[in-house]
């Protein structure tokens, strides 16, 4: 994909704002503004960041995430696995896989969440707000630390009924087992 | 005869330019009845707020006390201030003294600017008055309340005055709202995450 620079206009002050890749900056004349952002991305370090957050999260339970699939995500035991993206839609993949490429407003909460549930192999139905919660013991609280990722660790238990128990942690849970 | 209307096509332009752009301060619009005076199209966004770090940034370091002291308190948002699609919301958790150092920042950004372009004229930043918000809310179109702040400042329309979340105004002690279509006043404590501002602005010849 081409790497695009952006070039627009400052509201607040009339300078010329730029964006190319992740990084961003504002300069007095549009030339400069462009020479600036070709300058960052000749840098290097505005490459669209893949961050998935597959780190800390730990699931008690053996889940199989199989199917026809285009993406790719670590399931719950750190492996790579598919999962096809006609359950989850780009856009929310995106977000998933912590691409920059990702547009907010194109993915509710509940799409996250789900999608989020989907890959880690828990998902228990529901796609309104109230039935994910209720189909999957979650608060509503703990549903957009989800939606968010702004989890530090999570620790998510299945009994035999497959009653669902979620403990959000700041601390890793294993490191004291170690 | 082509080089007079090369001349009078220039000449529109150089007027256009002028009127338009050149009276009016930037993301602003003129509040009716009152000579030399205008005000935000919409609270100041995430992203001007942004525009004011990378100024502070640059100029001082990112180690500097400036920088540092004019981060918005991001535990009063229940978002990201920097993530991309907050960055039209209006900035949240900012003080009045944080406020006040954004609209001098502000005028000397834009001045620059009308510098550069061989303006004669400035701009003045200042925190938005309680009349003139009066004044705004008074003019303000009702079907321009569903505009994000982007589409206000493109259409130049005044938005979220009266919407349910305040604004700091300059005087200190006064944040101004609305509720139920009418503005109200209350006493300014300190920085939360529904309090928002924005700037009025006059021409300095």
């Amino acid at each position: 994909m081409a790497r695009r620079i952006r070039i627009t206009r400052s509201s607040s002050t009339g300078w010329w704002a730029w964006t190319a890749g992740s990084c961003s900056g504002w300069a007095n004349s549009k030339r400069e503004a462009r020479r600036q952002a070709r300058e960052a991305l000749a840098s290097g370090n505005c490459d669209c960041e893949i961050t998935p957050p597959d780190g800390g999260i730990v699931i008690n339970n053996n889940s199989s995430n199989g199917g026809n699939s285009t993406v790719f995500f670590p399931d719950a035991n750190g492996e790579m696995s598919e999962y096809p993206l006609s359950e989850i839609n780009e856009n929310t993949a995106m977000w998933l896989l912590g691409s920059c490429n990702y547009i907010e407003e194109d993915s509710t909460p509940e799409e996250r969440v789900i999608a989020l549930l989907k890959v880690w192999g828990i998902y228990q139905g529901g796609t309104v707000l109230s039935d994910i919660l209720l189909n999957h013991n979650l608060q509503s609280n703990e549903f957009y630390v989800l939606a968010s990722k702004e989890w530090n660790y999570i620790i998510i238990n299945i009994d035999d009924n497959e009653n669902i128990s979620w403990t959000f942690s700041d601390t890793d849970p294993d490191s004291g087992n170690e | 005869m082509k080089t007079f209307r090369g001349l009078f096509l220039i000449l529109t332009l150089i007027l256009a330019t002028n009127n338009i752009v050149g009276q009016t301060p930037f993301g602003t619009q003129k509040v009716k009845n009152v000579d030399n005076l205008f005000i935000d199209c919409s609270e100041v966004t995430n992203i001007g707020w942004m525009e004011y770090l990378y100024f502070l940034k640059n100029e001082y370091g990112e180690n500097s006390p400036q920088y540092k002291a004019a981060f918005p308190d991001t535990s009063l948002t229940s978002y990201s201030f920097k993530h991309p699609s907050y960055r039209n919301y209006p900035v949240v958790g900012i003080t009045y003294e944080q406020a006040l150092d954004y609209a001098q920042w502000r005028t000397k950004a834009a001045n620059i600017i009308l510098e550069q372009s061989g303006k004669k004229y400035r701009y003045e930043y200042l925190l938005a008055s309680e009349e003139a918000l009066q004044q705004a809310f008074s003019q303000q179109k009702s079907k321009s309340v569903q505009l994000s702040a982007m589409q206000a400042v493109t259409s130049k329309k005044l938005v979220h005055i009266d919407d349910n979340a305040k604004e700091i105004t300059s005087n200190k002690t006064i944040v101004i709202g609305a509720a139920d279509d009418k503005l109200f006043f209350e006493a300014y404590k300190q920085p939360d995450s529904l309090t928002s501002f924005r700037c009025m602005a006059r021409v300095v010849k």
